[in-house]
Order: structure tokens, then sequence, then C-alpha cells
């Protein structure tokens, strides 16, 4: 995979994101907020089996080399769904609780690079890379921001 | 107030921390195993969850199949981040999932009729495509990564 193809990958991943939570508000709106988010996991699920099916062989889902608290990513993932769901229906709203979120992952991710937390490598930033990073916040604070209909 | 700006803080760290966690896995497992496991923690946990705070009725029958294509997406979604997270860096793929998950986000909102402010969206957006092109600019950094990747 060439390099140059990750930055419209990684931009396309954020539109699944989008994507995947436009559908998951039609299906919350046919059941409850947590079964439909138990469905969805569920789907996921399956999804990963077939994907890990197709692109991994003979490959191990164990292995000793990664720490025992990465197996657990999707505990997070899930306390997320109710932390945004608790912040959507409080006052601030969904432009508000938006806004919110995409500060608390830039801060965290920011951390992350800088102290190399969780095994990951340390990175620095580069004046590029922090440039890049205020254009896109502040564009998404601005799109979240326009509101809807007034 | 304060106490849901905490809750809403908390919500972008715990979306992070998960996919480090994932990527961190990936490395060892693959992406695509990584987000087996991803699910499997998830569901386990959103099932207590729902067994915990569920308390209106469920009626199963009349959902449409296409309402599951949400769980399908987010495990192709899992799967690339897993990939890209170890070679770009937490927050450079962080911030460019941000911009790519606002720029369709709002095309869903225009196409609903939802944006009460065009002129303000679309500075937004030109703000966001800038910056996803920005770090595009420099040949230097493009060389040094395809050298230690």
């Amino acid at each position: 995979m060439k390099v140059k193809y990750y930055t419209p990958m990684a931009t396309m991943a954020g539109a699944m994101l989008a994507a995947m939570i436009a559908l998951n508000g039609l299906l919350s709106r046919y059941t409850t907020p947590f079964f439909s988010s138990l469905l969805v996991h569920g789907a996921g699920l399956l999804t990963s089996l077939v994907l890990w099916r197709l692109m991994n062989h003979r490959g191990k889902l164990v292995s000793g080399a990664a720490p025992l608290w990465s197996y657990t990513g999707g505990m997070a993932g899930a306390l997320s769904v109710v932390t945004a769901n608790m912040a959507v229906n409080s006052p601030l709203g969904l432009t508000g609780s938006l806004s919110i979120f995409i500060l608390g992952q830039t801060v965290t991710s920011l951390g992350v690079d800088r102290f190399g937390l969780m095994e990951s490598p340390r990175r620095l930033l580069t004046p590029l890379d922090a440039l890049r990073i205020g254009l896109i916040l502040t564009g998404s604070l601005l799109v979240i921001n326009a509101g809807g209909p007034s | 107030m304060i106490l849901m700006i905490v809750v809403a803080l908390t919500n972008g760290l715990l979306v992070t921390v998960s996919r480090i966690m994932n990527a961190r896995l990936g490395r060892e497992i693959t992406p695509a195993g990584a987000s087996v496991w991803n699910h499997l923690t998830g569901t386990l946990l959103m099932g207590i969850f729902f067994l915990l705070f569920n308390n209106q009725e469920i009626h199963m029958q009349c959902i449409p199949v296409y309402a599951y294509l949400g769980g399908i997406i987010g495990a192709v979604y899992i799967t690339v981040a897993n990939f890209l997270i170890p070679r770009l860096g937490a927050s450079k793929a962080t911030i460019l999932m941000i911009g790519g998950q606002i720029l369709l986000a709002t095309l869903i909102d225009y196409l609903k009729d939802a944006i009460g402010h065009p002129l303000t969206a679309v500075s937004g957006i030109i703000l966001i495509i800038l910056g996803i092109y920005v770090g595009e600019r420099s040949k230097e950094a493009v060389r040094t990564a395809e050298e230690k990747s």
C-alpha cells in the first residue's frame, strides 16, 4: 500500500463513520438506543469475522506479543456510545456535544503521539501537522455550528 | 452543565483510546483480527448495558434490513483505522477521520435540507479540504514516511 493513499483512506474512514452514525440513528428509531447499538455491534462482529477470514487465511486471533488491555478496545467503544447518548440528550445538544467530542478526540490523540501512550511510538508534531489540525478543527467547528434550519 | 461537558470530553477520550487499543492489537493479529476482538468485547459490554438499562419494549419484526448496514460499515471502518493509525500516527489519523466524517455528515444534512447557515458551512468545508490537502504538499514528508514504512 502506497503512503500517498493513506490520507484519502483516512478521510474515507471518517466518511464511513458518518454513514454509520446516520444509519444507526435510523435503526434506533425502530427500537431502543441500547438495543439498536447491540444489533449494530452484532452485525459488526459477523462482518469482522468474514473480513478477517478473507484477509488472513491461517492467522491466529491471539498473540502473546499483544498486551491484554489491547483486546478490550471494544469496551471503551461501548462506553463511548453511552457517554455520547448522555451528552447529546443533555442541554449541550447535538452541536455542543459534537464540538466537544472532536476536541476531546484531537487532544487525546495529540497526547498519545507526544508521550507515546499505550505503547504507541512517540511522534513529534511538525508545523505542517499543526496547521492541518488547526484548519480541519476550525472548519469542523464552523460546520457543526452552522446549525439546523434556523 | 459542567458535568455534561466532562462527559462529552470523556467521549472523545474513549473514542481515541478505543482506536489506539485496537490499532495496538492490530499490529500483532492484523487489523481485521483486532476488529473481531473490538466487536466481541463491545457486544459483551453493550449486552450488559442493555440488560441493566433498557426499560422499553423491543419490536424486532419491523426493522428494515438496511438498518444493519451501519454495523457492516463499522467493521470496515475499524479495520481501515487499525491499518492506518500505526502508519499515520494517532493525531494525523484522528484529524483526517474527523475531516472526512464532517464532510459526509454535511452532505447528508444538505440532502436533508437541514443546514441553517449555508455560508458558514461552506467556509468550514473549504477549511477542512484545505487542511486535508495542506499536509500532502510536503514531498519530503512523504519520502521520509516511505523510508520508514
